[in-house]
């Protein structure tokens, strides 16, 4: 899947390390996501969404849609 | 935009030198170790890779594994007890002649390398999503070498060739998980 986090993390000046402790995760997770080589279970998704003030939709989006 | 200040590549040149430092410390202290106990191979391929990964650690970057602390107590005092049980068993066997106190050494020995397979089982259940994934398919990786390299010996051994000793298969076995998650980390890096 594709996802906004590096932009909305930056948008926001926070660190991968800031990001992943406010998520309860690892910094390995955020960076995995970021890079699209790890896809987040809905807990996680739901709490980054929480997080960024967002539907789950506006950060993550299927392969197939293009920006 | 301004670009996150992530002091990654920063805390990268600490690891590295850090890890060298600690792999050329844990290569002495095996040594020293080995000095003792007699078996040098395997004191100082362990005093290496703990060498490097403690170093790897002391550099303030994260941990790969982001174990609890309670997991990391654990760990190191469950692994402190093991490793210190197997070289005092290395070190007092050859002095004992098939008395019972080399078998009561052995069950010791093993009571605590169980003690610390529970250690890290927990360990590893206090991760999170993506690297408990990541330790499970490193063991599954490391499961596949430890089985190649028991067969290829088995194998040969059926050749005429000379038996090792049966206490390799438990480093190799360390050695295959740990190439499995060296493997894993350039996929998610």
């Amino acid at each position: 899947m594709k996802n906004k986090l590096r932009v909305l993390r930056a948008e926001r000046e926070w660190s991968q390390a800031t990001l992943a402790k406010m998520a309860g995760v690892s910094r390995q997770t955020i960076n995995a996501i970021e890079r699209e080589k790890y896809d987040p279970g809905l807990p996680l998704a739901f709490k980054l969404a929480q997080i960024f003030d967002l539907q789950i939709e506006g950060i993550f989006s299927p392969d197939s849609d293009r920006d | 935009m301004k670009k996150p200040i992530d002091g990654e590549q920063l805390e990268k040149g600490h690891a590295r030198r850090n890890s060298a430092i600690g792999f050329v410390l844990g290569m002495l202290l095996g040594g020293l170790v080995g000095s003792y106990t007699g078996n040098y191979g395997l004191a100082i391929v362990t005093g290496m890779i703990l060498g490097a990964l403690l170093g790897y650690r002391s550099a303030g970057r994260l941990n790969l594994m982001e174990y609890s602390p309670r997991a990391m107590r654990y760990l190191i005092v469950s692994g402190l007890l093991f490793f210190s049980t197997l070289m005092a068993f290395s070190y007092l066997i050859d002095r004992q002649n098939g008395s019972s106190f080399g078998v009561m050494a052995a069950l010791l020995t093993v009571l605590f390398a169980a003690l610390f397979t529970l250690a890290v089982g927990y360990a590893i259940s206090t991760l999170d999503d993506l690297q408990r994934r990541i330790q499970v398919e490193a063991i599954a990786i490391g499961f596949a070498i430890t089985g190649l390299i028991v067969l290829l010996i088995g194998l040969l051994g059926l050749t005429g060739m000379s038996q090792p000793d049966w206490l390799l298969v438990t480093p190799i076995m360390i050695g295959g998980w740990v190439i499995g998650k060296l493997l894993l980390r350039l996929r998610y890096r």
